[in-house]
């Protein structure tokens, strides 16, 4: 019965929508159109034809709106959470409170440090590890015989494939007091450090493991892109008299740039949920939390133990959900006034 | 770009308002859902005359693996023989340690909560939400039917708990008396290095320090490798509150009088005396210097590969054999028994020895509301069962005659070995405990080895007469009030403050002055005040 | 004419060899612990070289039916749902990237609104519910039918290929749809490539869907039956309930849990060797000359 109800609504909602939608654009056209009447009609007529004519098109992406209406939008409308006390009930019964989550979030007591740590974080991973797999995609495009590219492609990717609570398991067999590390300092008379517990190292630490786990799996994307690049481009440059640094900026970066210019986008669209937390809460530890204490960690930690509602856990999604949007449409419309392609 | 901003002002407006129809169409059918649940304010038909249970109930159980430990009654006779004792079938709902707490959150959401369920979710406002919303249903206020369950009920850390006269909950009891607990605190400690070494039993801090700096320069193992650790530990938490033992703040995450008022032990004198203690330790090379960053499980495996001088972990007989099992793997041929001694922690200052002594259950039973009256009798008739001589019985020894017989008063294996019957772990984590450590001793020989089992009890035959229960009030300890729930929270994260200040090279005295002052912060004041009004209210000595 | 190796190409193999030390060593330690017995591992603080082949930490993970019923459930989620993942995405991006469709604006912020923001597990969980697929295998595909990174570099390489191509195949009087499929997909591969490769292993390494959604132990993924084998309590915050489950249960050994990465892990590192070629240059030569 629940099914039926939502399908005659989401049917009656997308037509209602298409309707809409259709008499905002004839209205916009309508308004822009100094000549009234007649001409907007043909405007109506050249744009069903318009229609008619994309009808493949509409066909093509209708598996992907039915897919974003059903899993994504119907749900949607829990964001109201973030403004209620949530009833075990019915969501939309449940009593409105306003921003007192918002104000909850904020007054928790480390909310700055934790968000600055998040903030710090997450551009330090832009700024550290964007750039590594890039470069090694390059370098890794310099190579001649083919077997060794492959070899090399492949086995960067195997650290991709170990979880964190593996990595970080062998970072303490690595870098503990009884560790390889260690035993070495040991044996050369310095005295032994531990730099799990330095807060002041934990952060390069950070970045250094991840580059180690995901820049072999970050090549890939642009190694496909490289290799849609026509050879006979190369060859050309080549009788040009090209050196191979000049081949690389003039032919394989230009090539990147449209890829890398997304993924950077992308990246900064995820501030907030990509400082980290599965790393994180598997490699941090009481004396360097200061320092590596996310957002997404803290929450974990203080509200295991205390139950938070969802009305909070809601309310603190759409916070980094407010953030990442800024922060993608601010990217998104310099990179674009720059001439170059944004996201959309 | 006006026009743009009108269609994106009228698009977003769409999507809202088929959000709030689609949410309408939501709505309706979630409330519908739960209404049938009852609400626990209605006064419970009195269970005086337990209602016949004619037919047979299913009950769905959620409590970690669950999956793993509900099999076939077929095959699993243990389990058989309680389904039919009790005339019930268990059913299923798994739940790990990963994801409980947002499984639980998520049924309750959709109407779809186990029977029973067990969580920890004692004192967090979760509960409370849960009661007042209806989703979780009271014990009847009469549980004369149930006579075991009652005793357990009235039990002085349980009784606390009830909320406005009624209990929503049966405790999941991790022991049967408050005493048990003093086997969950020791040093499992390697005698044949004390013997290499010439180092007599230890009886001050001092002593002990000593000795667990010797394990970790003197070289015992005698491999000419610069590869022993002295002290460490099985579980963080286990490290704090086993140092504590020694020292001022025995009850460190407990609530002490000082000057007249109920304080957290953390906030209050004693503990300059632990952290100094816990500070020597690290700076003399006592205490594993990486304790800071091991995962739980990480120090028994260290131990086991015979690296290690002295463990902090629970000294009963079924963690021995945990121990010993992964000690047997990494050292065939060297016997664990002989190796080892269990040795209770250095007196405190005041001469006292003191022993781990807590509330018998951490989490405990729910029920859902859905539970009708009828339903409930048979489950709380089967908790009751299990908390019978009878079932005692039955989860301690085993079946008479396969497994064990009675000769007059005394318990006698019949096999070496015992069957495992998976479903035995199913009903472990809910109260079936058996007699804890009034077992037999020889019933548990077939199960984890005559000598652990024997230096497990004679271990905890010496503390009951030798050591001091930590002091615990637990009227004050289960005082629930916002401030103090909220504070709670706070001291849970104990050993976090604790540790930074151990690896930190600074005056100890003035960084606990500091942490103090982030606990005012973070509202140790009003925990104080509150529990202090609750005790005078309460009438608590 | 055969190019001399230059310098230049020495120093970029030491890098890269260097760097694949470091990449392989760990993964390589993961192994032959896998293979190791306790006793050999405990011998030496570093293990490297190993000393015994042991398999009983993977017959111990074998044991028993549920790790098959596991695998099967892997490989079908993977197959199934990697084809519903491309099928979805590699349209939808097709169609969004032509931008004079009416209404195309809409669609565009349609899906970068649900890229930022999310109804929340309860609603999302309530949807699934109603649709009925809860304890279902679908609930391990469907809700996840799209990954609007995937989609939105799809659509950023759709719009890189030249209108030329597409012209010709208008003029040709071929359809949208048969454009896509005889004219674009045939010199897209390396990159249909790589997100299929992407997809295939977030399917594969999928649990947490599984976990919220499906009851039935027998519909459980790998990742999620691993998981729960593990039952790992370092997350507990409360040393008493850790004690309680781990002094009654089984506590695994080091090799166990590493038998386990390699299990989870090597059917799906398999695949992107088998993907290798088409990712060499040259692949969709022939199309177009600049």
């Amino acid at each position: 019965m629940r099914l039926d109800c939502l399908t005659m609504k989401i049917t009656e909602d997308v037509t209602g929508k298409g309707i809409i939608a259709v008499s905002l654009i004839k209205s916009g056209i309508a308004q822009v159109s100094p000549i009234r009447g007649e001409a907007s009609n043909k405007k109506l007529r050249e744009l069903k034809k318009h229609i008619w004519a994309s009808r493949y098109l509409y066909l093509l992406l209708l598996p992907l709106l039915a897919y974003l209406i059903f899993f994504q939008y119907v749900p949607m409308y829990g964001l109201i959470l973030s403004f209620k006390e949530f009833d075990y009930h019915s969501v939309t019964g449940s009593p409105w409170v306003g921003l007192e989550h918002f104000r909850e979030i904020f007054g928790l007591p480390d909310f700055k440090r934790v968000f600055t740590n998040t903030l710090v974080i997450a551009l330090g991973r832009l700024i550290f590890e964007f750039p590594v797999p890039i470069l090694f995609a390059l370098l890794i495009n310099e190579v001649r015989k083919k077997r060794f590219r492959t070899f090399y492609q492949i086995v960067y990717t195997f650290p991709h494939f170990l979880s964190w609570v593996i990595i970080s398991g062998i970072m303490i067999n690595f870098l503990g007091d009884m560790g390889i590390f260690n035993m070495i300092l040991d044996s050369l008379g310095l005295p032994k450090t531990n730099l799990l517990t330095d807060a002041g190292t934990f952060k390069g630490l950070l970045f250094g493991t991840s580059i180690w786990k995901e820049m072999g799996w970050g090549t890939i994307i642009y190694l496909a892109t490289i290799s849609g690049i026509n050879p006979e481009m190369y060859e050309a440059a080549e009788i040009d008299g090209a050196g191979r640094f000049k081949k690389v900026t003039a032919i394989t970066w230009p090539a990147l740039k449209g890829t890398v210019l997304v993924l950077f986008i992308l990246a900064l669209g995820n501030v907030m949920g990509g400082a980290g937390f599965d790393q994180i809460f598997n490699m941090d530890n009481a004396a360097v939390r200061d320092s590596s204490d996310i957002l997404d960690t803290y929450i974990y930690r203080a509200t295991f133990l205390q139950g938070a509602s969802f009305g909070f856990t809601t309310a603190v999604g759409l916070f980094k959900s407010l953030i990442n949007c800024a922060l993608l449409l601010i990217a998104h419309y310099s990179v674009k006034s720059r001439g170059h392609g944004g996201l959309f | 770009m006006k026009k743009g901003l009108r269609k994106i002002t009228a698009v977003t407006s769409v999507l809202a308002v088929s959000g709030a129809l689609l949410a309408g169409c939501g709505g309706s059918n979630e409330s519908s859902e739960s209404s049938a649940s009852a609400s626990p304010t209605v006064a419970e038909a009195s269970a005086s005359a337990s209602p016949a249970v004619s037919a047979a109930y299913n009950v769905s159980v959620a409590l970690w693996d669950v999956g793993k430990n509900l099999t076939d009654p077929a095959t699993d006779k243990l389990l058989k023989t309680v389904e039919d004792k009790t005339n019930l079938t268990f059913e299923a709902k798994a739940v790990t340690w990963n994801d409980y707490k947002e499984k639980y959150n998520l049924w309750a959401a959709s109407g779809e909560l186990p029977d029973m369920f067990v969580t920890d979710f004692r004192l967090t406002p979760t509960v409370d939400t849960w009661i007042k919303q209806g989703l979780i249903r009271a014990l009847p206020d009469d549980l004369s039917a149930y006579p075991n369950l009652q005793k357990v009920m009235e039990l002085e850390d349980i009784k606390p708990l009830a909320i406005d006269g009624k209990f929503y909950f049966v405790p999941r009891l991790s022991k049967l008396k408050p005493d048990e607990y003093a086997t969950e605190r020791g040093f499992i400690v390697r005698k044949d290095w004390m013997e290499t070494l010439g180092i007599q039993t230890p009886t001050t801090f001092e002593e002990y320090d000593a000795m667990f700096q010797a394990f970790a320069k003197n070289d015992p193992d005698k491999n000419g490798k610069n590869d022993t650790i002295g002290l460490t530990h099985n579980f963080n938490d286990v490290l704090g509150t086993t140092l504590a033992l020694g020292s001022a703040v025995p009850n460190i995450k407990g609530w002490v009088q000082e000057s007249g008022q109920w304080i957290p032990a953390l906030a209050s004198q004693g503990m300059y005396d632990y952290l100094t203690k816990f500070k020597k330790l690290y700076d003399d090379g006592a205490l594993d210097k990486d304790f800071a960053i091991l995962n739980t499980n990480d120090g028994s495996d260290k131990f086991a590969t015979g690296n290690v001088g002295a463990l902090a972990i629970q000294t009963g007989d079924s963690t021995l054999k945990m121990v010993k099992d992964k000690w047997d793997k990494a050292n065939p041929g060297k016997s664990f028994e002989d190796s080892i001694t269990i040795l209770p922690v250095w007196p405190a200052a005041d001469g006292n020895t003191y022993r781990f002594y807590s509330a018998t259950a951490y989490s405990d039973i729910y029920f859902s509301a859905k539970v009708d009256d009828q339903k409930m009798d048979a489950i709380l008739k089967f908790l009751d069962f299990n908390l019978s001589e009878e079932g005692k019985d039955l989860y301690a020894y085993g079946f008479e005659g396969e497994d064990y017989k009675k000769e007059g008063d005394k318990i006698v294996p019949v096999a070496t070995t015992r069957v495992n019957y998976p479903s035995y772990n199913f009903f472990f984590y809910l109260n079936g405990i058996g007699h804890g450590m009034d077992t037999a001793r020889e019933a548990k020989y077939a199960v984890n080895g005559q000598k652990l089992v024997d230096m497990a009890y004679d271990n905890y035959d010496w503390m009951l007469q030798n050591a001091k229960p930590i002091p615990i009030n637990f009227g004050v300890e289960f005082i629930s009030t916002p401030a103090k729930n909220k504070f709670q929270s706070v001291i849970a994260t104990y050993m976090d403050d604790i540790t930074k200040i151990i690896l930190d090279k600074g005056d100890t005295q003035a960084a606990w002055d500091k942490q103090i002052k982030a606990y005012k912060s973070q509202g140790l004041d009003d925990a104080i005040k509150e529990v202090n009004e609750a005790v005078a209210q309460q009438g608590i000595q | 004419m055969r190019k001399k190796t230059t310098v230049a190409d020495y120093a970029v193999h030491f890098v890269l060899l260097l760097t694949a030390l470091i990449m392989i060593l760990p993964f390589y330690n993961v192994v032959i612990q896998s293979f190791a017995t306790p006793a050999a591992i405990a011998k030496q603080p570093l293990y490297l070289i190993p000393t015994v082949v042991d398999f009983s930490s993977y017959s111990l993970v074998f044991k028993g039916h549920e790790v098959w019923d596991s695998l099967k459930v892997s490989l079908i989620v993977t197959l199934a749902g990697t084809l519903t993942n491309m099928l979805i995405t590699v349209t939808g991006a097709y169609a969004l990237t032509k931008k004079n469709v009416p209404g195309n604006k809409i669609f565009i912020f349609l899906v970068i609104f649900q890229m930022l923001f999310h109804g929340g597990i309860v609603p999302t969980y309530l949807a699934i519910k109603d649709y009925h697929m809860l304890d279902n295998i679908l609930a391990m595909i469907l809700p996840i039918a799209v990954n609007t990174y995937y989609l939105i570099i799809m659509m950023s390489y759709f719009r890189n290929v030249p209108e030329a191509l597409e012209e010709a195949g208008r003029i040709d009087g071929a359809n949208d749809i048969q454009i896509l499929l005889r004219i674009i997909l045939p010199i897209s591969v390396p990159t249909l490539a790589a997100i299929t490769l992407f997809y295939a292993v977030d399917r594969w390494n999928e649990w947490w869907n599984a976990m919220i959604y499906i009851q039935d132990p027998a519909k459980f993924p790998l990742q999620l039956f691993l998981r729960q084998m593990l039952s790992d309590v370092s997350q507990a915050m409360n040393s008493e309930l850790a004690a309680d489950f781990t002094s009654s249960a089984n506590v695994f050994t080091n090799g166990v849990k590493m038998a386990m990465v390699i299990i989870s892990a090597v059917p799906i590192m398999l695949v992107y060797p088998w993907l290798q070629r088409y990712f060499t240059a040259g692949v969709t030569l022939g199309a177009v000359k600049e």
